[in-house]
């Protein structure tokens, strides 16, 4: 399915979700468990508990769904931050520490010749503008819901460092996306 | 803004909602950043715009799809829900309602389409979210239209805000405004909707090529408004030689 079709049906089950249309939360699933699995993974490793987590960041996207603002932004992208935050919490909460990674998405992500965003340029592009380390610390951040001092550890870099890295490289990823 | 008034800066606004976005707030800070969000309209959008921005990683993600538990569970969830809830004092509630009107929707569909669908929803081809035209945030129904296989066999569905009251249909009745001359065709009243409504091909026709609904009281379009929606199509279609 073109990624523009199926955001335009998840938007759809959402506004219908909204109306608490039991139905169109089932599509809702089906188009959208493999993707929020495999982010909730990320940031929750252990399988078990990922699943658990999951669960209960459908549950929220049932409960919470007339919050949603169709008007300010898109629909997945809202389910997403329901979702890292859903799991965020809960990776937080049970006292394990991220499992220090070697996944290689990481160094796709932030290189220059990945083949990935295939659909996203612009993010791409601006990310490439920045220098490396905040880059490396903004993605690292996002994709593995790390606290500033998880990051400071895993990066061998002061916090204060780390932290302004990261205030420096999200204004200059602000300034380039909206030029 | 009541609270912190550090919290108007510009400045302030921007690295609340990008940190929020990114995941490094603690958890009371982002307890308080939603707090926020819900009196400041600005601080709201600006989250909604970093979510927007920094999605695009969560799109280079491969899938791994879910055990089989997590739904079963949710399932479990929300029926117990439903149940342990006396109706109408929590959302969940209201899925007996939806139960009920999506098995009536189902022995239509099913009559009419001749195919079964019993888990999934038949993909919306058009759909307008209905808004009062008093100001009030809430939409109170979404009108969707489906494309039948055959003329004739598209049809068209109401399907209420359980959150408001339902309000009297008799004597309301449907507009489609067309997007380029503006001319209005009559869909009809608004009540024969409430279930499953077959539609014409000049009437399937009125729907896709409009840019709003509208719904009036009387039989007459110069009527006073009372909803109104902008038709979207969500699904493509295809455009066979006997459409509708």
């Amino acid at each position: 399915m073109h990624p523009d079709q199926w955001n335009r049906q998840v938007e759809a089950c959402l506004a219908q979700v909204k109306l608490q249309h039991r139905p169109a939360f089932e599509e809702l699933y089906r188009l959208t468990n493999g993707r929020l699995y495999a982010l909730t993974l990320k940031i929750i490793p252990d399988r078990e508990l990922a699943a658990d987590a999951l669960q209960e960041s459908y549950a929220k996207i049932w409960r919470n769904a007339d919050s949603y603002r169709s008007d300010l932004g898109g629909a997945w992208a809202w389910i997403c931050q329901l979702t890292r935050n859903t799991a965020i919490d809960w990776i937080r909460r049970s006292e394990r520490r991220p499992e220090s990674s070697d996944d290689p998405l990481i160094g796709q992500l932030i290189g220059d010749d990945s083949g990935l965003w295939q659909q996203h340029h612009d993010l791409s592009r601006c990310l490439r503008k920045i220098r490396e380390e905040p880059r490396t610390a903004i993605v690292s951040a996002y994709l593995y819901g790390l606290t500033h001092a998880e990051l400071s550890e895993r990066l061998q870099t002061p916090l204060g460092t780390l932290k302004s890295w990261i205030r420096r490289g999200l204004k200059e990823l602000h300034q380039c996306l909206e030029t | 803004m009541p609270g912190n008034l550090r919290y108007r800066q510009p400045h302030v606004r921007e690295h609340l909602a990008s940190h929020y976005v990114l995941g490094t707030l603690s958890e009371r800070v982002r307890r308080r950043c939603e707090r926020l969000m819900r009196q400041d309209p600005e601080l709201e959008a600006l989250v909604y715009a970093w979510q927007d921005r920094m999605n695009q990683i969560n799109d280079e993600l491969a899938p791994v799809k879910a055990p089989e538990r997590v739904w079963r569970n949710i399932q479990t969830q929300l029926d117990s829900n439903r149940a342990a809830t006396p109706r109408k004092t929590g959302f969940w509630a209201r899925l007996s309602v939806w139960r009920l009107a999506t098995a009536l929707l189902l022995v239509v569909s099913l009559g009419l389409l001749l195919k079964p669908t019993p888990t999934s929803v038949q993909a919306v081809n058009y759909m307008a979210m209905m808004q009062p035209v008093s100001a009030q945030a809430e939409p109170t129904m979404i009108i969707t239209a489906y494309k039948g296989d055959a003329p004739g066999r598209s049809h068209l569905h109401i399907q209420w805000n359980e959150r408001l009251d339902r309000q009297e249909l008799a004597g309301l009745n449907l507009w489609a405004i067309d997007r380029d001359s503006g001319e209005i065709t009559a869909l009809g009243a608004l009540a024969q909707a409430q279930s499953t409504r077959l539609l014409s091909k000049p009437e399937w026709l009125a729907i896709k090529n409009s840019r709003e609904l509208l719904v009036t009281r009387g039989s007459s379009p110069d009527g006073p408004v009372l909803f109104r929606g902008p038709c979207l199509q969500l699904s493509p279609w295809e455009d066979r030689a006997t459409p509708g």
